[in-house]
């Protein structure tokens, strides 16, 4: 691995279920963080949840669940200084599961926060899906040009996207 | 749209999809599960399984069905808001680990999930 790869910063978004044939409370979406070459996995689970340690009013973005399987629409960014730092104060925010804040409303909204790219999670009624996160993931994949942890994509200007 | 509205319509799904989970057991596809491996003793099968992740669903073990000297296993799926019975609960961790007793011995060939094909027999499935 080069010098310049390994000070990359890389947020990728994932989701392992994409488009209107899967369930619509099924699946899940998370983000990894690439740093220095090593990458982090982060989303956001309810504290009922079997895998997860009920932690009270702590936050529910967990660390490390994920791990790589499963990323059935994955896109990937490079970020710059000011995006890096945005990225790790979102990360050690206080943030809640709920029904109206779920692992795709979390991720999407990350997204946006650091990078200004919107990527659509809502799905019918509002509600915000790994699906419908993963099916627009799939579409910029395709307009946009496929993306990876190696040559992550430029973040588009807010707008042109989803 | 309104926050309330969407409370209130989100509420509304949730209930009507809790109740459906209640009377139907739903198992992963085979296609959603990774990282099987398993072992076989003459009285006893420990089987371990990554089931796909779910944040509003788990795995909380297997129902097996055991006859004419074989036997095929369903991997269920359950809301987490459910309480699911099964015949064999799986430790909860990075893996899925489930133990149950055999009544007689058997290959992994003669194991299979999901259901009765070439293609979902234990020996094939399984990475070990």
């Amino acid at each position: 691995m080069s010098k310049q790869q390994m000070e990359k910063t890389i947020l990728g978004i994932h989701s392992n279920i994409a488009g209107d044939n899967e369930g619509f409370t099924g699946g899940h979406a998370w983000i990894s963080v690439t740093r220095n070459g090593a990458t982090t996995v982060y989303g956001l689970w309810p504290d009922d949840h079997p895998k997860t340690e009920d932690n009270g009013d702590g936050t529910d973005i967990r660390v490390g669940l994920e791990g790589t399987k499963f990323p059935r629409a994955s896109r990937f960014y490079k970020l710059n200084m000011a995006q890096k730092m945005k990225l790790e104060k979102g990360l050690k925010a206080i943030v809640v599961w709920r029904y109206t804040n779920t692992c795709a409303s979390w991720a999407s909204e990350l997204l946006d926060d650091v990078t200004g790219v919107g990527i659509d999670a809502d799905d019918w009624s509002g509600f915000e899906t790994p699906r419908e996160l993963g099916k627009h993931i799939l579409e910029l994949e395709k307009l946009k040009g496929p993306s990876s942890r190696v040559s992550p994509a430029t973040p588009e200007i807010r707008g042109t996207s989803w | 749209m309104n926050k309330l509205i969407k409370t209130l319509l989100i509420f509304i799904v949730f209930s009507i999809s809790g109740c459906t989970e209640g009377r139907t057991k739903m198992n992963y596809k085979t296609t959603d599960i990774s990282d099987i491996s398993y072992k076989i003793t003459e009285n006893e099968l420990e089987l371990n399984y990554t089931p796909m992740m779910e944040s509003l669903y788990y795995s909380p073990g297997i129902d097996l069905l055991e006859s004419e000297g074989e036997i095929i296993i369903h991997i269920r799926r359950c809301s987490i808001k459910s309480k699911c019975e099964v015949d064999a609960k799986a430790e909860q961790g990075a893996v899925n680990k489930v133990k149950f007793e055999l009544k007689q011995g058997y290959l992994a060939s003669q194991i299979f999930i999901n259901e009765k094909d070439n293609n979902s027999s234990l020996d094939i499935l399984a990475k070990n």
